[in-house]
């Protein structure tokens, strides 16, 4: 009496199915396990995301920008005119940056 | 005055800035610039299906290029402080600039733990 199970499939055609499922899905054919490299390709590029870590300029204007754009206005940063009266004090206790040497 | 790269780009706005901050980011710029070549050359230096004096001359002017257009070169900074120590990569921001801004309540989401 024969079993209701079919038999399975040889290796040779289950193969087949597999390379055609890979050509029908764009997948990588390579049985042998072969190193050829396409993982390198297959891989997305890293650099526009690496190339914003330190923020995307255009997303927003700066003070800087404002005060470009709107000269008539006559900005003033608060954190600038502090920055600049600590570099000014301390010129005065000679703690200042050292001089350009003259060539 | 001359431009410290040798390659010009523009200075990040949004971010604390110092020479190692400018650095890197000269470096990011330049890895994004050449990392399809990289890649293309990477890809024949590995492919063992290829003739092996093809794969070697792939292998040197990989060495060959620049070491800023090296992806290993890229060292994740604070954004704040511009420090590369103790960074959180999820906020890009130092162990004390993320403290600081957590205790004022300037990260959504983020609180001290208590319980």
């Amino acid at each position: 009496m024969s079993s209701i199970l079919r038999k399975l499939p040889s290796k040779e055609r289950l193969l087949q199915v597999k390379k055609l499922s890979a050509e029908i899905f764009g997948a990588n054919w390579n049985p042998e396990g072969k190193r050829n490299g396409s993982k390198i390709l297959r891989a997305p590029l890293k650099g526009p995301e690496l190339k914003n870590y330190y923020g995307d300029n255009n997303a927003t204007p700066t003070f800087k920008d404002f005060k470009a754009w709107f000269p008539e206005l006559r900005l003033v940063d608060p954190k600038e005119v502090y920055r600049l009266k600590m570099v000014d004090d301390r010129k005065k206790r000679n703690k200042g940056a050292p001089k350009k040497k003259k060539q | 005055m001359v431009f410290r790269f040798p390659v010009k780009i523009a200075l990040p706005k949004h971010a604390y800035l110092n020479g190692r901050v400018i650095k890197d980011h000269f470096k990011r710029t330049q890895v994004a610039e050449h990392e399809v070549t990289r890649n293309a050359l990477k890809y024949i230096a590995r492919n063992t299906e290829l003739p092996a004096r093809a794969r070697v001359e792939a292998q040197l002017q990989l060495t060959s290029m620049p070491n800023y257009t090296r992806p290993t070169q890229i060292v994740d900074r604070c954004i704040a402080s511009g420090n590369a120590r103790s960074v959180v990569s999820d906020f890009k921001l130092n162990r004390t600039a993320f403290r600081n801004r957590a205790r004022l309540g300037q990260i959504p989401g983020v609180k001290k733990a208590s319980w």
